[in-house]
């Protein structure tokens, strides 16, 4: 074996640890084999440039599965997620009145996050949209929210870590939001369906937000004051679900220039 | 309806028990190098075709031809018999009505 082919196997070695763990005990040491054996064939008959070529091919074909196979693993029972949210229903809603103080004007809150919650219960009972990718998607993006938004307060409001890593997130949380949208567009064939993935991705994103807010809030981990965290939690519920459907929106473009036709996903 | 990795990879399978790197090589024959599967694609259908039955594990052992490394052998099952034979029914249907339409006649529409 060549030793650039060695160095390739070595990385997807580390790459196939992206996998969900069952999918990794079961398949990764074959995965490995497999690339190997291929590497091995392309290196003999087409050399570097074709080694070159076939690490490009892999990459691809690795990120494209490991989120596939994220996505169903992420892809909880519709019973579970049913009870996570009435649960969380209950939990915000304590934490809010909790917080609550004649000084402190909430009113909207717990009625937006009763709405929000109410449609979501709806839209996992009656089995609409598509509850899989855009609830991973929707959980990826809140965590990645919720994370930055807690180290936040602990960093220099204005310093270059600061703007880099609330870019990324962004960046992510968006790219999350178009993801969805691009995967319920391809799998529907209709570009429409994209924003509607987008927006069930955004509400998931802001409810994971908005509840690890009032949870740390109430512990006193966050240093916001709760009187903040109320306002900018009420905010989060407005726009978490309309940015999520402009880029659910352009995911589903983006899958309706990619590939025209329906496509029917294996 | 078989998506074209499914369906290769039950078509590799009905000439006989494969492992995985035989289904990757009988795959890209089939399709004249077109359709190259990667590694996740192949493990990512397998484990989808196990769950619904269309193929089952034939139990680890070396190829000859390869090495001595032990591998994972896999076989169609009867439902995955019907399964290809039904979707090729359905793209032979497909073609004779390309046909009937003139679609595959005449010159190639690019070069």
């Amino acid at each position: 074996m060549t030793p650039a082919l060695n160095r390739m196997c070595q990385v997807y070695r580390l790459l196939l640890r992206a996998y969900p763990r069952t999918f990794r005990e079961t398949y990764s040491e074959e995965m490995a084999r497999v690339f190997r054996d291929r590497g091995l064939e392309i290196a003999r008959v087409d050399g570097a440039s074709g080694l070159a070529l076939y690490a490009i091919l892999t990459s691809l074909d690795w990120l494209r599965t490991v989120i596939q196979e994220r996505t169903v693993s992420m892809s909880l029972n519709l019973s579970t997620l049913r009870w996570i949210f009435l649960a969380c229903l209950i939990l915000d809603t304590a934490l809010v009145k909790r917080m609550s103080t004649p000084a402190t004007s909430t009113a909207p809150l717990p009625f937006a996050l009763l709405i929000m919650y109410g449609l979501l219960v709806l839209l996992v009972t009656t089995h609409r949209g598509a509850i899989g990718t855009e609830s991973s998607m929707g959980l990826v993006s809140g965590a990645v929210m919720t994370v930055w938004t807690t180290c936040f307060s602990f960093l220099p409001a204005n310093g270059t870590i600061s703007v880099l890593a609330g870019s990324s997130t962004v960046a992510i949380i968006f790219a999350c939001w178009g993801i969805a949208g691009y995967r319920a567009a391809r799998r529907t064939g209709l570009a429409g369906s994209g924003w509607l993935a987008g927006c069930w991705g955004g509400l998931v994103c802001v409810l994971v937000k908005v509840t690890c807010s009032l949870v740390l809030s109430n512990l006193g981990i966050s240093s916001q004051s709760p009187v903040i965290v109320l306002a900018v939690s009420g905010q989060y519920l407005l726009e978490g679900p309309v940015l999520g459907a402009l880029f659910g929106a352009l995911g589903g473009l983006a899958a309706r220039i990619s590939a025209p036709r329906a496509i029917v996903a294996p | 309806m078989l998506t074209p990795p499914v369906f290769h990879i039950l078509l590799a399978l009905t000439a006989g028990e494969r492992h995985g790197y035989g289904i990757m090589q009988d795959v890209a024959t089939q399709t004249g190098g077109d359709l190259q599967l990667g590694p996740g694609t192949l493990y990512g259908c397998l484990k989808r075709m196990l769950a619904a039955g269309l193929v089952e594990e034939s139990g680890e052992r070396p190829d000859p031809e390869l090495d001595d490394e032990r591998r994972r052998y896999y076989r169609i099952t009867d439902p995955g018999r019907r399964a290809v034979r039904e979707e090729a029914r359905r793209m032979a249907g497909a073609v004779e009505a390309a046909r009937a339409r003139r679609v595959l006649s005449g010159r190639k529409a690019h070069g």
